[in-house]
């Protein structure tokens, strides 16, 4: 009955075909609770996990073509008892609720694999525990999952050690949820001297983490020390044995550090980086790891062309621009962007992309009732998209005009969600239709690009195409707001590389729709 | 008056003829800025290397070096320096002086398409920039390095290593600009276990200290293939002021005795083409696996313990090795495809220093030994897939250098000089050598360089003609190739003749002979016993000898020679080579484990290649030789375990 239902309303979902990637809705249906994540499973069906209730509990929605055919609510239960969700996957053909629990000081990880009826199939299993005996310790579990979603990576850290140096562990698990490597080891840093960054587990199930090395202990709490930046080291763990990789920037700073890794166990690590002293960006650093061979392979600061450092600027503004930087012996500078993406191609080179995001804050007080209002202004401004070549230098830089302002939400429908198929690069956001001509070609009247707007004759969602060698740019409209009748969120939508399948969610009055663009076809 | 002024032009005549002769002076550096090197990524004319501080930390435990190559640079407004590596581990690249370095940016790119170059390593330097440090660690692909367990010593108590780096090595053990053009001079600090001594080519310790940790330097400027570096349990007998021997203990006095005429060679040599310019000369014997007879390691020859024969048979090796100190070390090949200006000048320096020290039959019997090797590898590369390699200028451009290692760049080149002495006059040609040396030293030269020396200072100065072309750029050999006859050589060839035809030429002979007997008036009817023996000969005519024989001569006969000479047995490594190939050839298969205890023990290419080529002609005696090759092959060095996988997967 499950199936013919859904099948009738798949008979009625909307097939959007866009000028290059078949794009499949699902019908608008009222939502369950609040979306979290979307777990992708396999050929068009995916799972959602959601926060819903009035005393608010987990739950979990199986989706089969877009259609919600099961939901069931997660039970936090382990043979002990009461446990934390943490989170959970669909991994190796199961899909899986990761709990954890606090015993006589010892926190454990437990596995929870649900069945086709997505309730409990069998006992959990414990996967990860350690021991922290400190007052108030809480299970510090991350779990994390290779891009090839054949290995994941169960990581803990345990706090508090802070005058010595913290003591991490890990736990590799393959497809069968069978640990293939596992250790305990103390990072050669103070850890009020540094920071981790971000764990990562390569496609090969090897386990990576990126620390930043601070020149002095790491005291502030509300504001940030440019400066305090000394260097970065990236760790390949293998069974408690340490691999290092450092590199020291001496006098500039790291932002923002992503690592992505390739089939061919490459892995690509960057960053933004800028003068220690200031808040600017200058270019993007990039680290290439041979990691069959555990070498480095490049190394890189790379700046900023002109086009980029111009942001909008006039020619004669930049110089001035420039000038006044050259006079304090600086290089040029961009503000406020943020690294969103990195992609490692087959070749070794990656792909990736900032954005200009920043928050405006003003305060209006008023004196007669003494009452002051806050307003939180976002915004989501311009792309830029780049391909840092095998030689370690833009291969090509690219500008995408873009603007997303939006008062007090956070920018729900900001941002933009991008994805590779080794030929192109996109991305996909929210956008104006009036910067659109009335063949859906992008058409900027008088340089300006409009402001994206959301109400149901001007929205329109965007695609933007770079081709990878030449960094060509092509930008249309993926579908309006009037096709669709819903607001995509790209923050929620959901890159299923391994299917090459970009999993879409749209909203519309209290209803939401699912969607499938994908990527695997085109050549 | 008359008599006065007949007197003055004669004293004027004789004055002019006892000088030497003038030479052409001339920029020789001028070439050097046309010279591409197809086996280097080096940016060297933008941004060289001058000095290179090494240092190093041998790990014998998990068979790594540690180190951290410091070159400082001449920059002509680089904004990239690019050096050669292959399967090393960079670590990290800076740029400024010790203590004051700052990390730069650097690029580790491509592997070629068949590996033979490696991959370049770009670091971005400013215009300023004069040092460069790169922090790095060897694997287990450095080709270039030898890590031999205890077993593979004399001692079979401690472990041993060393470097070969020619043709395109270095690379795999040190990042540099890896190419003979460019000459630098270095210096290192070397860490090794401190119950061992390393050895380097540039001044080297005399005995182990209790740190373990030796300083080098090699002030004179060398090409990077000549960079070296050995440790070992290794002890040290100086021969003369400044010559000496290093080996293992075991091996030394066995050294000492087979190199004691290496201060005579080294006064040979000096006189016929100036001075020892490198100051001190040592050998240093190496474990078996070493794949060649001799590497010309500045102040550090490495030789192969085969040469050790017990008799001196086999200096000719050293002979060889020290000639180098002057071509090769001194003037040296700008690029690989030049080779023969290494080895085809060494090979006629070393047949001229036989020939002062034991005279012309002997260094023509070396000459036409060399010669007939020549004559057979010809026919080969002559009917192969490159007869153009036949050529003493060679194109290797995508190709791995050490396809250029043939008689051709030794022998064909020696002859190629020999017939320009005989042309010329050995006084002139000699002068001219003297000239050569003299002007190139510690630099490098191509054979446009080369040619260009000899028009303009050798061949239109005495009005003379020479078709050099045909020699450089031609295949084959040249009509005008000078012959040399050795009756000594005729006579092995008409015994082996004999031989070959059934003749028992190795059985008593008894004859009677009508001799003066103390206290007897008359002559006496004496019984004389002739029988052929070994020592009659030297190696070289039994060489002649087993190469004369029928290549299909009976096994029966082949049983009957090694009853008679024990060739199969015989502890010189020449005659046991050319004995095994024989019987292969011939299909005699009684005599495999001898073949299978001499190339399992000894790694010298020169030996194991002709002894594997002659094994995988046929079917049977391959699948023998891959099984011999597979128990034997961790034990060889890369160079020779390449060369002989490469026989298998053709």
């Amino acid at each position: 009955m499950k199936v013919i239902i859904s099948a009738v309303l798949f008979m009625l979902s909307l097939p959007l075909f866009c000028q290059e990637f078949p794009v499949q809705w699902g019908p608008p249906i009222k939502s369950s609770g609040y979306l979290i994540d979307i777990l992708p499973k396999e050929n068009s069906s995916f799972y959602t996990l959601r926060w819903s209730g009035l005393l608010g509990n987990y739950r979990i929605n199986e989706h089969y073509n877009m259609i919600e055919v099961n939901q069931e609510r997660i039970k936090p239960v382990i043979e002990s008892g009461i446990a934390t969700i943490e989170s959970t996957l669909y991994h190796g053909g199961k899909l899986i609720v990761f709990l954890s629990d606090k015993a006589n000081g010892t926190m454990a990880l437990y596995s929870q694999e649900l069945g086709e009826d997505l309730l409990p199939s069998g006992p959990s299993v414990l996967l990860a525990e350690y021991v922290n005996a400190n007052l108030g310790a809480k299970p510090n579990f991350n779990i994390i999952s290779s891009a090839n979603r054949r290995y994941i990576g169960v990581v803990w850290q345990i706090p508090g050690r802070k005058e010595v140096s913290d003591l991490y562990g890990y736990v590799i698990l393959d497809s069968a949820l069978t640990t293939t490597q596992k250790g305990e080891y103390t990072l050669p840093f103070s850890g009020n001297m540094s920071t981790i960054n971000e764990d990562h587990i390569s496609n090969t199930g090897d386990y990576y983490l990126i620390l930043t090395e601070h020149k002095e202990s790491n005291t502030r709490f509300l504001n940030k020390a440019y400066e305090n930046f000394k260097a970065i080291h990236i760790y390949k763990i293998h069974n408690s044995d340490l691999k290092e990789f450092s590199v020291d920037v001496d006098d500039k700073r790291i932002d923002d550090i992503f690592i992505s890794s390739n089939d061919s166990n490459i892995i690509s690590l960057s960053g933004l980086y800028g003068n220690g002293n200031y808040q600017g960006l200058e270019g993007v650093f990039s680290i290439r790891i041979d990691a069959n061979k555990d070498s480095m392979t490049a190394r890189g600061l790379i700046p900023f062309g002109k086009d980029i450092l111009k942001d909008n600027m006039t020619d004669r503004q930049f110089d001035r621009f420039e000038r006044r930087f050259q006079n304090n012996g600086q290089s040029p500078q961009i503000y406020d962007y943020k690294l969103r993406t990195i992609f490692t191609l087959d070749d070794g080179s990656s792909i990736g992309s900032l954005e200009k995001y920043f928050i405006q804050t003003r305060t209006n007080y008023d004196s007669r009732t003494g009452i002051s209002n806050t307003t939180n202004t976002y915004y989501y401004n311009d792309i830029i998209a780049f391909r840092i070549g095998l030689d370690g230098k833009f291969v090509w830089e690219t500008r995408i005009a873009k603007q997303q302002v939006s008062v007090n939400d956070g920018g729900p429908y900001s941002s933009y969600q991008s994805f590779t198929n080794g030929k192109d690069l996109h991305f996909i956001f929210n956008d104006n239709q009036r910067n659109y001509d009335e063949l859906g070609e992008f058409s900027q009247f008088d340089g300006q690009v409009y402001s994206y707007n959301l109400s149901r004759r001007n929205n329109a969602v965007a695609i933007c195409s770079i081709n990878i060698e030449t960094g060509k740019l092509e930008r249309k409209t993926l579908f309006s707001r009037k096709e669709l009748s819903s607001i995509v969120i790209p923050k929620m939508m959901k890159l299923n590389q391994k299917d090459k399948e970009l999993l879409l969610y749209a909203i519309t009055r209290g209803k939401e729709r699912f969607g499938i663009l994908s990527f695997k076809n085109k050549n | 008056m008359r008599h006065i002024l007949f007197l003055l032009l004669l004293i004027i005549a004789l004055s002019s003829c006892s000088t030497r002769a003038k030479f052409i002076e001339h920029d020789v550096n001028a070439s050097n800025d046309t010279i591409v090197d197809h086996h280097s990524y080096a940016n060297f004319k933008a941004i060289k290397t001058v000095h290179l501080e090494l240092e190093l930390d041998v790990n014998f435990e998990n068979q790594t070096i540690y180190g951290v190559a410091r070159h400082e640079m001449v920059n002509n407004n680089a904004s990239v320096a690019i050096f050669d590596t292959r399967n090393l581990l960079i670590q990290k690249v800076t740029t400024g002086q010790k203590f004051h370095e700052k990390e730069v940016d650097f690029v580790i790119g491509q592997m070629d398409k068949d590996s033979i170059l490696g991959q370049p390593l770009t670091v971005t330097v400013d215009p300023k920039t004069t040092q460069v440090n790169i922090y790095y660690q060897t694997t287990k692909g450095a080709e270039a390095l030898d890590w031999l367990d205890t077993l593979s010593t004399s001692s079979k108590k401690t472990p041993f290593l060393y470097t070969q780096g020619q043709a395109i090595l270095t690379r795999t053990w040190i990042p540099l600009q890896d190419s003979p053009s460019n000459r630098f001079t270095y210096n290192a600090t070397v860490k090794v276990p401190k119950d061992l001594l390393a050895l380097m080519s540039a001044t080297n310790p005399k005995e182990k200290n209790t740190t373990g940790i030796y300083e080098f330097e090699m002030d004179q400027p060398i090409p990077s293939y000549l960079i070296s570096l050995a440790v070992g349990d290794i002890a040290y007998h100086p021969l003369s002021t400044n010559t000496g021997v290093y080996a293992e203990k075991e091996l030394l006095s066995a050294c000492v005795y087979e190199f004691e005429e290496l201060p005579k060679m080294m006064t040979a040599a000096s006189s016929l083409y100036g001075s020892y310019q490198w100051k001190q000369y040592d050998l240093l014997v190496l474990p078996y696996s070493f794949p060649f007879g001799g590497m010309e390691n500045p102040r550090l020859t490495f030789v192969n313990p085969t040469i050790l024969a017990g008799d001196r048979s086999l200096v000719s090796v050293i002979a060889h090795e020290l000639a180098h100190s002057w071509s090769g070390n001194l003037v040296t090949n700008s690029t690989w495809d030049d080779f023969w200006l290494n080895e085809g000048f060494t090979v006629y320096f070393e047949q001229r220093i036989m020939e002062a020290l034991y005279g012309k039959e002997v260094a023509d019997i070396l000459a036409q030994i060399e010669f007939q090797e020549l004559q057979a590898e010809l026919k080969e590369i002559l009917k192969g897939k490159h007869p153009e390699d036949s050529q003493l200028h060679l194109n290797l451009k995508n190709r791995n250098p050490d396809d250029g290692m043939t008689s051709i760049a030794y022998v064909k080149g020696a002859f190629f000089l020999k017939t320009l002495e005989n042309k010329v006059g050995r006084k002139v040609f000699d002068q001219f050598l003297n000239h050569y040396f003299k002007v190139f030293q510690f630099k490098t030269v191509n054979s446009t360089t080369f040619i260009d020396e000899i028009e303009r200072n050798l061949l239109a100065p005495n009005r003379l003609v020479f078709d050099y072309d045909e020699w450089i750029y031609q295949n084959g050999l040249p009509k005008n190739c000078v012959s040399i006859n050795s009756p000594r050589l005729m006579n092995m060839q008409s015994l082996a003749k004999r031989c070959s035809s059934g003749e028992n030429i190795f059985d008593q002979v008894i004859s009677y002979e009508w001799k003066k007997v103390k206290n007897r008036a008359k002559k006496q009817r004496v019984k004389v016993i002739n029988q052929l023996k070994r020592e009659d000969f030297i190696v070289q005519e039994w060489q002649t000898f087993i190469r004369a024989l029928d290549q299909d001569i009976a096994i029966e006969r082949l049983r009957y020679l090694d009853q008679k000479m024990n060739f199969s047995a015989w502890g010189n490594s020449e005659v046991m080579a050319e004995w095994f190939v024989l019987n292969i050839n011939c299909g005699n298969r009684e005599i495999r484990p001898e073949i299978e205890k001499f190339i399992s023990k000894v790694g010298r290419r020169k030996f194991l290649l002709p002894i594997y080529k002659a094994l995988i002609k046929n079917p049977e005696d391959k699948v023998w030789a891959k099984k011999v090759f597979d128990k034997s092959k961790a034990y060889y060095h890369a160079v020779s375990r390449n060369s002989i996988a490469e026989l298998f997967n053709d």
